[in-house]
């Protein structure tokens, strides 16, 4: 089977070639049959890379250590579900799962697309063959995941202790199923551009398709951030990685893309503006894949460089010029009828939100590019960290939430500023009570204070639209209500403390409570493919005992003992409402465990509205969906 | 071409790289799961005691400032984090110890940072210093949010066609 995938690799690069060039003929010579050619293919390029990713899932389930990316990436004792999630592991594999994802989505994108839109369906699946094919092609020629060993091993070297986590089997394949997804948005604007029209029906096709890639960009990044949280034991759910950094650029400039189409599909103008949007997701994608796979950052990510970041970087110009291209010389007509009266306040408010998205996502690219352009311009070399992203977007994101507010008050026809006023009256009272509040209760935060002030004028300003869009309205809750709990790791509290088996250790939390945290001392204990050393505290808080909490240094070993890898950190979480107890086992000198103890305020709010986020968008991706049938 | 030559054509494609591939043996195992830490980046910071030295910064300032401080093991964590959570780095502690001892001797936190960026350059602090050309990065994300602001302020006021 294994060697079926790799055969079925070069075949689904030969579909993809195929599928880009039938089609680009068949557009340019106006033959539907060859139209039709290049969709099967594109169909065709599924069903092989499919074929390819089973054959590399079967050589890792068999363990077959003839091959150089299953002795790179398992061991013979490492668990089932490890050992399958080790496909995506590699650059190699992952770089094939992002093949398999795309393929999907552009097999399910080009049937789509011609039912809904046939004029512009032979240059959509062109451009997503061409993308299929640089892929594909980059994979099999310098990423192949199908490369053999001349001495085959007993065993293999592992998987990265960091990724031995359930955050593993859902991290990756929703990010790169996310960032994958932004090409289909991105096909259809080349072929608007390319055709130089704006059909009926273009913008809520696009809506569609970005805002599932939305979707899967937004719940691969939560998963991210959880995994960031009890995996490293750093303590915190973002930090300002590069790569996590990048992952966020698509994200937000998906979000202002599906601003953007909401505003055009009642103005139709703008499309310039609207075909930069719909585009650039898919562009930072690339830029995306290029920073993770590349060397030019240092990053956490540093397990997923491989050659394929030439190969990214390479397409990257290619994309970035090809769009710019288009988007400089072809004026698009839109056949989009708007329904909305000029000098709509909505529209006004929409457009704004945009412009603060794009902007947050171009100060996260100033911080990422700075210390490389630095170096460029003969400088010395710099880091840019959380400290810069913190100070930079804190006001940036002020702006966006005090427009998410304004947004969902205003109307589609212009209205008198005296309605205005009263519509925006109960909400800033609201946001207005916040403030005070928080003040009386002592906050002297004023960034804290703004942000949760104005995530209260949001969550009002919903209450008070009569719309009836519950997509949306949970969709921006959650928004408010994350921005909120970040705000929440301005009053970390730690304490580093060594504890003896017995001692105790007396902390105050940020509510100002009194904490007992009792060592019930340091244990070992052998697994299958670890040996864990762990330290178990009693937790009490104000006399009342809530539990046990366990942190652990994991050394994991192969299938005869050897160690491999470092240790790694498994920090013990309990979670409550207003904040979480986060111990982490730092180091152990004999019997005394070196412990670091933190309180984390409103970690629990981070989660509950991370899954209201996704909650919102599948209600909106549902109602979206029936509106195009 | 008709179908029949097409997928006859794509199979011996497939066979021949694949044959070729499989006789170019890969000698090495895939490590790009690995990340090497460099254990010997830790350099002497050390300045003497001020003259009326008595301990600037409490322990908890201390913590502070070394998340101010990038660990230079490769990790691209900060000095607090990286010695708090990585049982193997000897770099983080290091560093601590010459924070300790700069804090013990009396120095300011500014003091302390600029000692550091003396020795190691200013890629040891976690954000750049906001002076000379780092001023640009600080200064570049305003540019482009109040630029893009005003354009569209522009673009609404003068562009915007009649609804149909």
């Amino acid at each position: 089977m294994t060697i079926v995938g790799e055969l079925s690799l070069w075949t689904a690069l030969l579909m993809a070639c195929w599928c880009a060039i039938v089609s680009f003929t068949g557009a340019a010579t106006h033959r539907p049959d060859l139209a039709r050619s290049g969709e099967r293919a594109a169909h065709a390029v599924f069903a092989f890379s499919a074929l390819a990713f089973i054959g590399l899932a079967q050589a890792l389930l068999r363990r077959d250590f003839s091959y150089s990316y299953v002795v790179g990436h398992i061991t013979v004792n490492m668990p089932a579900p490890y050992v399958l999630a080790a496909i995506w592991s590699g650059p190699q594999g992952s770089a094939l799962l992002w093949a398999l994802l795309l393929a999907a989505c552009a097999a399910v994108a080009a049937t789509d697309i011609r039912r809904v839109l046939p004029s512009l369906a032979p240059h959509a699946v062109t451009t997503l063959g061409c993308v299929l094919a640089f892929v594909l092609a980059a994979i099999a020629l310098d990423a192949n995941p199908f490369d053999r060993m001349e001495v085959v091993p007993g065993d293999g070297r592992g998987m990265n202790p960091q990724l031995q986590n359930p955050g593993m089997l859902a991290h990756p394949p929703l990010l790169v199923f996310g960032l994958a997804a932004t090409a289909i948005p991105f096909a259809l604007g080349i072929s608007a551009m390319t055709n130089r029209v704006i059909p009926a029906g273009w913008v809520r096709l696009s809506r569609r398709w970005m805002f599932g890639a939305w979707l899967l960009l937004s719940a691969g990044v939560l998963s991210g951030m959880w995994w960031a949280y009890v995996e490293p034991g750093w303590g915190g759910y973002w930090s300002w990685d590069p790569v996590q950094s990048s992952a966020l650029l698509p994200w937000l400039v998906s979000t202002a893309g599906i601003h953007a189409l909401v505003a055009f599909e009642r103005r139709s103008s703008y499309s310039r503006w609207l075909l930069t949007l719909v585009t650039l997701p898919f562009i930072l994608a690339v830029f995306t894949a290029f920073v993770t796979r590349g060397v030019l950052v240092d990053s956490i990510h540093s397990f997923a460089r491989s050659p394929m970041g030439t190969w990214f970087s390479g397409f990257l110009v290619v994309v970035c010029a090809a769009t710019t291209f288009l988007l400089a010389t072809r004026p698009v007509r839109s056949e989009q009828p708007a329904t909305a009266t000029r000098g709509s306040p909505r529209e006004a408010a929409l457009l704004y939100g945009t412009v603060v998205l794009v902007g947050i996502a171009f100060s996260v690219s100033v911080g990422l590019l700075f210390p490389l352009f630095n170096e460029w311009m003969g400088e010395t070399r710099v880091t840019v960290a959380a400290p810069f992203f913190n100070h930079v977007n804190a006001p940036f994101v002020l702006v966006l939430l005090a427009l998410m507010g304004v947004a969902q008050l205003l109307d589609w026809p212009a209205s008198a500023s005296t309605a205005i006023t009263r519509q925006m009256r109960w909400p800033a009272i609201a946001g207005g009570a916040i403030i005070l509040l928080l003040f009386a209760a002592g906050m002297r935060d004023v960034q804290v204070t703004a942000t949760c002030g104005l995530a209260g004028f949001v969550v009002a300003a919903i209450i008070r639209d009569e719309e009836r869009r519950y997509g949306r309205y949970i969709t921006h809750a959650a928004v408010a209500m994350l921005l909120a709990a970040f705000t929440g790791m301005r009053f970390v509290r730690t304490y580093d403390v060594g504890l003896t088996a017995g001692q105790a250790f007396d902390a105050t939390d940020p509510f100002g409570r009194q904490w007992r945290f009792t060592s019930q001392g340091l244990s070992r204990s052998q697994y299958r493919n670890s040996e864990v050393l762990s330290v178990t505290l009693e937790l009490r808080r104000d006399g009342e005992v809530l539990g046990l909490v366990t942190s652990e240094k994991r050394q994991y070993v192969d299938s005869h003992g050897h160690p491999i890898f470092d240790p790694s950190t498994e920090a013990g979480i309990r979670t409550g409402p207003r904040m979480d107890t986060y111990v982490v086992l730092a180091h152990v000198n004999e019997d005394v465990a070196d412990v670091r103890i933190t309180f984390n305020p409103l970690v629990a709010w981070v989660w509950i509205g991370g899954v209201l986020l996704i909650v919102g968008g599948v209600v909106s991706l549902r109602a979206g969906t029936r509106t195009v049938r | 071409m008709n179908r029949r030559f097409m997928l006859q054509s794509t199979a011996l494609f497939a066979a021949s790289m694949v044959t070729r591939r499989a006789r170019a043996q890969a000698s090495v195992v895939d490590t790009s799961n690995y990340f090497i830490m460099n254990q010997s980046a830790a350099l002497p910071v050390r300045l003497p005691p001020k003259p009326v030295a008595g301990p600037s910064l409490t322990p908890d300032e201390v913590n502070g400032l070394e998340r101010q401080l990038r660990c230079q093991c490769g990790c691209t964590l900060d000095v607090y984090t990286c010695r708090t959570t990585d049982l193997v780095c000897q770099v983080a502690p290091a560093m601590h110890r010459d924070v300790s001892t700069l804090a013990a001797g009396g120095y300011t936190s500014d003091e302390i940072l600029n000692a550091f960026a003396k020795v190691y350059g200013d890629r040891v602090l976690m954000a750049p210093p906001a002076r000379g050309f780092n001023r640009l990065a600080y200064a570049l994300p305003w540019l482009g949010i109040v630029t893009g602001g005003v354009v569209l302020t522009f673009a609404l006021r003068r562009r915007a066609p009649e609804a149909r």
